[in-house]
C-alpha cells in the first residue's frame, strides 16, 4: 500500500464517487477532465473503479453470523436446587433418546413442572430446532384432559432450548402392560382417552406420529394423559426420500427401536408423507396390544417388523384371547387397514365407536347407574371465570358479566355436537364474506410471556413490539417486549392501581394507556414514549379514558360512562384533549362500550368509528357492531345474529377496513376467543379451543396479532381447624371448582364446568365417588343443599335467563322457582328448608333479595332499599348474611345481618378496601354462626378473613400466601373445604400463518 | 446480572463525557452481553439467513441499559461500541478457527466447517480486519462505516443514524471502501 495524503485522498474520493455514476464512455472523458496531468492520481482512482467492478457481493453479507455460531455451548447436568430461569430442580427423572427429564418446581406457581432437554445432537441443527419449538409451540396451545400439558417452550439464560411440561405421577402404559394383563373394558377405557386426545390434537391441526405405549402415561386415579405431541418430527428427516425406517435413526437401545417400529404406520415405514391418520393407525397397534398380549407386527429385527407393518396382515385378537367381541376386533381391524383412505378417516370415529362399544359392554354387565359416574374425571379443564372476574374488576357494565360464566367439558359426545354445529354455523357465514376469507386461516401462535401474569398487551404498528399490563402481588407494572428477541423492558414499574386500554400510536412512537390511581373511579389518559426515552408518563386529557388515536395521530376517540345521568358518550377530542365533541350518546342499559378497555376502532381515513355496541333484550347482553360517520353523523348498525356475541374487548379495524378483530364470547360458548368480524355481519374465529382469550390488538398489515390466553388450575382441599398446615388435596388435575356447599350427608356439592356446560356435581371429602347430578347443555351454578338433605335449589338458565332451580337431591325432578326478568341468583335455604332466599336483578341494573317457597310461587323481596348481594343463612337458622350497599355512586360495600325472625337488619360491619366485591362475590358463615368469611386479597395473595358477629375487628382465618381462592365452605363441624389455584394470563402472539 | 444495567449505564453516560476510562470497562460487559444474545439468535435463525446484528445489538442495549437514565444519542454511542466488539468478537473466532484448520491439535472440525466456513469466511474476516485498520489511517469515518455495516451488520439508515451523517453519505463511503479493501485484499493474496 502506498501512503497518500489526505489531500490526495479525498480528491481520489471525490472523483472516484463521481465516476461511478457514469457510464465506460462518459468516465473516459470525465477522468481525463478531472484528474488532468495527475497519473498517480488518475491510476489510483482507474484501479479503484475496476476493483469496484470486481467487488460487487464482497462484504455484503455481514460477517456476523459466523462468529455466533462459535459461541454455543454444551449443557452440562443439572443438579437439585439448581434454578432454571424460574424452575428449581428438584430431581432428574428421566434420560434418553430425547434428552434430560427433571421434575422441578415453578417457582412462581408453585406447581411441580416436569422440564426437558434436548439433546445435544439434535440441538445442534438450527433448522430442526425451529421446527421442534414450533411444534412444541403449536402442542402447547393444546388444552385437553387426556393432553399432558406443555406449559413453556423456553430457553436457559445461555440458550439451551427445553420444555416444560405438567408433571403426571403415575406410570406408562408400558409398564401398565408388563405389570399384568389388561382387560377388555379397562383397555377401552384407556383407548377412549387416547383417542379423545388425539381427536383434540388432530382439529388442532396436530399429528401426534409416535403414538406407543411409552407415551401413554395412566395416572394413580385412572386418567390418562399422552405425552410428547408433535415431538416426534424432531427425530425425523424431514424429506425422507428414499429412506424407509425414517424414526429409525434415533441412537436409542435396541429395545427402543423395536418399540417404535412396532407402532409405526405403512406411511411411516416407507417415509413417505404421513397425516392425522398415522395416529389412527398406531393407536389401533395399542389396542391390539394391550388386549392381545404382544402386538400385531412382530419380528426378529425391526426390518423384519417394517416389513410384516407393510405387508402382512395381523393376526385376528381372537387368535390370542378368547371372547374379544367381535365390534372390537372391527374397530382395530378398521384402524390397521394399510391403505389410510380405507381406515378411520378421523380418529374422533373412532373414539365413538370405542365408546358405544364400552356403553354396550356396561350395559351387558347392567352396571350403568342413574347418574353418571365421574371417578376424577372432570379434572383437566381450565379456565374462565376468574379470568374474567379480573376483566371484572376493571369493571363498569356491573350485570352483563352474569351471563358470562363459561365453560367446558369433556363429554365428547357434547361437545363435538356443539363444535360441529357452530362450525358449520360460521362457515355458513363465511361463505357469503369475503371480508374475512383469507386472514388468519392458518395461524401460528406464540406465547410471549410464560408468568402468567400478563392482563393486557397490544403490539405496535409495524409488529416489532409488543406492549403488556402485568399483574402481580396486587401491583400492576407496564413493560415493553421487542418481539424478535426476548427483551423485555419495564417502562412503567409496579404500583398500586389499574391499567387498561393498552394502544401503540399509529407512529409507534408512544404507547397510550388508560390508568386508574388506587380506590379512583376515573381513568385517565397517559402516554408515554415507546423506546429509550425515560420520559415520565403524560396525561392527555382530563376526561375519561382509555382512548383511541386516530391514524393521522391527531385525535382520539373515547367513551364516557355517565353514572348519573345513566348514559355512555362517544367523545372525539384532539390528542391534546382540546375541541372535546360528543359524537354518539346512548341511554343505559345500550351501552357504547363493554368496559374500558373495549375502545372503538378509527377507519383508515380518520371518517369514521366502529365500535362494539351493547344491546339488550330478554336473552341478556349482547354486541352488535356500530359505525359512525364523524362528519355526517350517518349511524349504522351491523347485526352479528345469529351469533350473540358478550364481552367485547377493544375493536380493531383490518387494513382493508372490512374485517375486524375483537375478542369476545360467544353466548353459551365456553370461553372468549379471538373472531373476525366481516362489516356484512359475517363472523370466524381466528381462536378456537379451551383457553379464554381477552383483548386482541393487530399490526398495521395484519399479518399478526396478540392477545391474552387466560388458564385456571384450582384443586379442592380439606383443611382441619382452619390450619393450612394441615390441608390435605382432595382432587389432581387442572380442574375448575365454584360454588362449594357441605351437606347435611358429609359430601361436597359444587359447581363445574368439566361435562361440556357447567353442571352440578357432589363428591365425598375424601376426593372419591364424584357423581355428576345435572346435565344437559346450559349453565347450572351455585348449588345449596336443603337443611333436611331433600333439595338441592341452584341457578341455571334453562328457560333461557338464569332462574332458581330446584332438584331432588340426586338431581331428579328438576323444578323452576322464579321466572322473573332478567335474573336470579345464588340460592339459599331457610333453616326450615321451606323457602329459598335469593338474589334478583332487577330491572335497570339494581340488586335486591328475595325469597321463594320450595314449592314456588310468588317471590317477596326481604333486603331493605340499596344493594344486596349473596345471601347466606347461618348454620343455627338465625341470620342472614349479605354484601350491601345504599345504591349511590361509589358507596361503599358492608357486610350486613338480618334476623331471619324479625326481618330487620341487626349489624353492619366495614370491611377492608382489599376486599373486591362484586356480583358474585362470596360470603359464608363460619360453622358456629359466629361471623361471615370472605376473601381478602392483599398484596395480590387471597385468604379468608372473618367478621364476628361481636363487632371484633376482621381476623385473617387462613395463612396461604400464594395463589387465589376460588370458592369454601364449612362442614357442620369446623372441616373447611376450599378450591384454590391460579389463573394465568399469558401473552400471545398469533402470526398468519398465510402471509 | 442485577447491578449491570446500573453499572453499564453509568459507564455510557461518563464514556458521553469523554471518560476513556469508562469504554475500558464497558467493552467486556457488552462483549458477554452480545456473546449471550449472538449464542441464543443463532438458534432462532434459519441456516441461510442473515443474523439480524440490529435486534441483536438491541437486545443487549435494552437488557443492559437502563434507559430511562440515558439520552437517545446514548443510543448511537452505544451502537457504535457494540460495532467495534462485534468485530473484536469475529476476528477472535475468525483466528481461532483458522489455527484449527492449519493443523492446530484435538477441535474436532467438520468437514463441511473447514473447508467451506474457514476459507471463504473467516479468510476474509481476518484480511478485511487488517485492512480495515489501514483504511482507519487513511479514512476513519470510511472504516467506522464498514466495521458497522460488516461487522456489526447494520443497514445504510442505521450506519447514518450511528455516524450523525446522510444515508447518502454513507452509500458512498460504503462503495469506496468496499473497492479499496477488496484491492487491497486482492493485491494481498496474490
Amino acid at each position: 500500500m502506498t501512503r497518500v495524503s489526505l489531500q490526495q485522498w479525498q480528491q481520489a474520493k471525490e472523483i472516484f464517487t463521481e465516476a461511478l455514476q457514469l457510464s465506460d464512455a462518459a468516465q473516459k472523458e470525465f477522468l481525463d477532465r478531472a484528474c488532468g496531468e495527475d497519473t498517480a492520481l488518475r491510476n489510483e482512482v482507474e484501479s479503484l473503479l475496476n476493483s469496484y467492478q470486481h467487488a460487487a457481493s464482497f462484504m455484503e453479507v455481514p460477517a456476523v453470523e459466523s462468529a455466533a455460531e462459535s459461541l454455543l455451548n454444551e449443557t452440562s447436568q443439572l443438579t437439585p436446587g439448581q434454578r432454571i430461569k424460574h424452575y428449581e430442580i428438584v430431581e432428574q427423572i428421566g434420560e434418553g433418546g430425547m434428552g434430560e427429564v427433571y421434575l422441578a418446581r415453578d417457582t412462581i406457581l408453585g406447581r411441580r413442572v416436569a422440564l426437558k432437554f434436548l439433546p445435544g445432537y439434535l440441538r445442534s441443527d438450527p433448522d430442526r430446532l425451529r421446527r421442534f419449538q414450533q411444534e412444541a409451540r403449536a402442542a402447547s396451545t393444546l388444552s385437553h384432559p387426556n393432553v399432558c400439558v406443555i406449559h413453556e417452550v423456553g430457553e436457559t439464560d445461555d440458550g439451551h432450548p427445553f420444555i416444560t411440561m405438567e408433571y403426571i405421577e403415575g406410570r406408562t402404559l408400558r409398564e401398565r402392560m408388563n405389570s399384568g394383563s389388561i382387560a377388555v373394558n379397562e383397555a377401552l377405557e384407556i383407548s377412549v382417552q387416547v383417542a379423545e386426545a388425539l381427536s383434540a390434537a388432530h382439529e388442532a391441526g396436530i399429528v401426534h406420529r409416535d403414538i406407543k405405549p411409552e407415551n401413554i402415561m395412566i395416572r394413580k386415579d385412572g386418567y390418562v394423559k399422552v405425552l410428547d405431541f408433535g415431538l416426534a418430527k424432531l427425530t425425523e428427516h424431514r424429506k425422507p426420500t428414499g429412506m424407509t425406517m425414517s424414526t429409525l435413526i434415533m441412537p436409542s437401545s435396541p429395545g427402543a427401536v423395536m418399540g417404535t417400529a412396532a407402532y409405526m404406520s405403512p406411511e411411516q415405514a416407507r417415509g413417505v408423507d404421513v397425516d392425522a391418520r398415522t395416529d389412527v393407525w398406531s393407536l389401533g397397534v395399542v389396542i391390539y396390544e394391550m388386549i392381545a398380549g404382544e402386538p400385531p407386527f412382530v419380528g426378529e429385527t425391526p426390518t423384519d417388523v417394517v416389513v410384516a407393518i407393510v405387508d402382512r396382515e395381523p393376526a385376528a385378537i381372537a387368535e390370542h384371547l378368547e371372547n374379544v367381541p367381535e365390534e372390537l376386533e372391527r374397530i382395530v381391524r378398521k384402524a390397521l387397514r394399510k391403505d389410510q383412505t380405507l381406515r378411520y378417516q378421523f380418529v374422533k370415529e373412532m373414539a365413538i365407536d370405542l365408546r358405544a362399544l364400552q356403553k354396550d359392554l356396561e350395559i351387558d354387565r347392567s352396571t350403568a347407574p342413574r347418574s353418571r359416574e365421574i371417578g376424577s374425571r372432570q379434572a383437566g379443564v381450565r379456565k374462565t371465570r376468574a379470568a374474567f372476574e379480573r376483566t371484572n374488576r376493571i369493571r363498569s357494565l356491573g350485570v352483563g358479566r352474569s351471563k358470562s360464566l363459561a365453560f367446558v367439558g369433556i363429554a365428547i359426545a357434547v361437545l363435538a355436537v356443539i363444535s360441529i354445529t357452530l362450525f358449520g354455523l360460521y362457515k355458513w357465514k363465511t361463505a357469503k364474506s369475503p371480508a374475512i376469507v383469507g386472514r388468519f386461516q392458518r395461524i401460528n401462535v406464540t406465547k410471549l410471556t410464560t408468568n402468567g401474569s400478563a392482563i393486557y398487551a397490544a403490539i405496535s404498528p409495524d409488529g416489532k413490539y409488543v406492549s403488556y399490563i402485568k399483574s402481580e402481588g396486587g401491583k400492576e407494572s407496564l413493560w415493553l417486549r421487542q418481539i424478535s428477541t426476548t427483551a423485555n423492558v419495564e417502562i412503567i414499574s409496579a404500583k398500586d392501581g389499574h391499567y387498561a386500554g393498552l394502544m401503540f400510536a399509529p407512529d409507534g412512537n408512544f404507547i397510550y394507556y388508560g390508568y386508574a390511581a388506587p380506590a379512583d373511579e376515573v381513568w385517565q389518559i397517559y402516554k408515554v414514549p415507546t423506546l429509550g426515552v425515560g420520559a415520565t408518563p403524560v396525561r392527555v386529557n382530563p376526561e375519561e379514558g382509555p382512548a383511541s388515536i386516530s391514524r393521522d395521530g391527531k385525535r382520539m376517540a373515547f367513551v364516557r360512562f355517565d353514572r348519573t345521568k345513566r348514559a355512555d358518550f362517544l367523545k372525539v377530542a384532539n390528542v391534546d384533549g382540546s375541541n372535546e365533541q360528543i359524537v354518539a350518546t346512548r341511554s343505559w342499559p345500550e351501552r357504547l362500550s363493554y368496559d374500558i378497555s373495549a375502545t372503538p376502532a378509527w377507519t383508515n381515513n380518520d371518517q369514521t368509528l366502529t365500535l362494539a355496541m351493547i344491546n339488550n333484550d330478554t336473552a341478556g347482553f349482547y354486541f352488535n357492531l356500530y359505525e359512525i360517520d364523524l362528519d355526517s353523523r350517518a349511524e349504522k348498525t351491523i347485526p352479528l345474529a345469529p351469533l350473540r356475541f358478550e364481552q367485547p374487548s377493544r375493536i380493531t379495524l383490518l387494513p382493508d377496513g372490512n374485517g375486524i378483530v375483537t375478542s369476545g364470547k360467544v353466548q353459551g360458548a365456553s370461553f372468549a376467543q379471538v373472531w373476525l368480524l366481516g362489516r356484512d355481519g359475517s363472523a370466524r374465529s381466528i381462536t378456537n379451543d379451551l383457553s379464554d382469550y381477552r383483548d386482541a390488538g393487530v399490526t398495521d398489515d395484519a399479518a399478526a396479532l396478540v392477545t391474552i390466553q387466560n388458564q385456571t388450575l384450582a384443586n379442592l382441599f380439606v383443611v382441619q381447624n382452619n390450619d393450612v398446615r394441615n390441608q390435605k388435596q382432595i382432587t389432581f388435575g387442572l380442574g375448575r371448582y365454584f360454588d362449594l356447599n357441605w351437606t347435611p350427608d358429609n359430601k361436597i356439592v359444587y359447581a363445574s364446568d368439566a361435562s361440556g356446560s357447567a353442571d352440578i356435581f357432589e363428591i365425598n371429602s375424601d376426593g372419591t365417588g364424584a357423581r355428576q347430578l345435572t346435565s344437559g347443555v346450559k349453565r347450572n351454578y351455585a348449588p345449596s343443599v336443603s337443611p333436611d338433605n331433600r333439595y338441592i335449589v341452584f341457578h341455571s338458565n334453562r328457560s333461557g335467563t338464569f332462574q332458581i332451580w330446584r332438584t331432588d337431591r340426586d338431581g331428579g325432578n328438576p323444578v323452576q322457582l322464579t321466572n322473573t326478568t332478567p335474573e336470579c341468583n345464588w340460592p339459599t335455604f331457610s333453616p326450615d328448608s321451606k323457602s329459598v332466599f335469593f338474589q334478583h336483578f332487577e330491572p335497570g341494573n339494581s340488586v335486591s333479595l328475595w325469597k321463594v317457597s320450595v314449592d314456588g310461587g310468588t317471590p317477596s323481596r326481604v333486603s331493605p332499599p340499596g344493594t344486596a348481594l349473596r345471601p347466606v343463612v347461618s348454620p343455627d337458622g338465625k341470620w342472614l348474611g349479605f354484601w350491601q350497599n345504599d345504591g349511590a355512586a361509589n358507596s361503599k360495600w358492608r357486610l350486613a345481618v338480618m334476623s331471619l325472625e324479625t326481618e330487620k337488619i341487626v349489624n353492619r360491619f366495614d370491611v377492608s378496601p382489599t376486599v373486591h366485591v362484586q356480583w358474585d362475590t362470596q360470603l359464608r358463615w363460619t360453622f358456629d354462626s359466629r361471623g361471615l368469611a370472605y376473601v381478602d386479597t392483599r398484596s395480590g395473595v387471597q385468604n379468608l378473613w372473618v367478621q364476628l358477629l361481636d363487632g371484633s375487628p376482621p381476623k385473617q382465618l387462613t395463612s396461604f400466601n400464594e395463589t387465589d381462592i376460588f370458592s369454601y365452605d364449612w362442614s357442620r363441624t369446623g372441616t373447611l373445604v376450599i378450591s384454590r389455584g391460579v389463573i394465568t394470563g399469558d401473552v400471545v402472539l398469533i402470526a398468519d400463518a398465510g402471509k | 446480572m442485577s447491578e449491570t444495567p446500573q453499572n453499564v449505564t453509568q459507564l455510557l453516560i461518563g464514556w458521553g463525557k469523554g471518560d476513556k476510562e469508562a469504554l475500558d470497562q464497558l467493552l467486556p460487559l457488552v462483549y458477554d452481553e452480545l456473546r449471550r444474545q449472538a449464542a441464543r439468535y443463532l438458534r432462532r435463525e434459519r441456516p441461510g439467513h442473515t443474523l439480524q446484528t440490529t435486534a441483536l445489538i438491541h437486545e443487549a442495549y435494552i437488557r443492559l441499559v437502563d434507559q430511562k437514565r440515558v439520552q437517545w444519542q446514548n443510543r448511537a454511542h452505544f451502537f457504535g461500541i457494540a460495532a467495534q466488539l462485534m468485530r473484536r468478537i469475529l476476528v477472535d473466532h475468525a483466528r481461532s478457527r483458522h489455527r484449527v484448520k492449519r493443523g492446530g491439535s484435538d477441535v474436532r472440525v467438520s468437514l463441511a466447517e473447514a473447508s467451506l466456513t474457514v476459507k471463504a469466511r473467516d479468510l476474509d474476516v481476518l484480511a478485511i480486519d487488517e485492512a480495515l485498520d489501514h483504511l482507519a489511517q487513511v479514512d476513519e469515518r470510511q472504516a467506522k462505516v464498514v466495521e458497522l455495516r460488516f461487522f456489526s451488520g447494520l443497514s445504510v439508515e442505521e450506519t447514518a443514524e450511528v455516524l450523525q451523517i446522510s444515508p447518502a453519505t454513507v452509500k458512498r463511503e460504503w462503495s469506496m471502501a468496499k473497492a479499496w479493501l477488496h484491492r487491497e485484499i486482492s493485491n494481498d493474496q496474490s
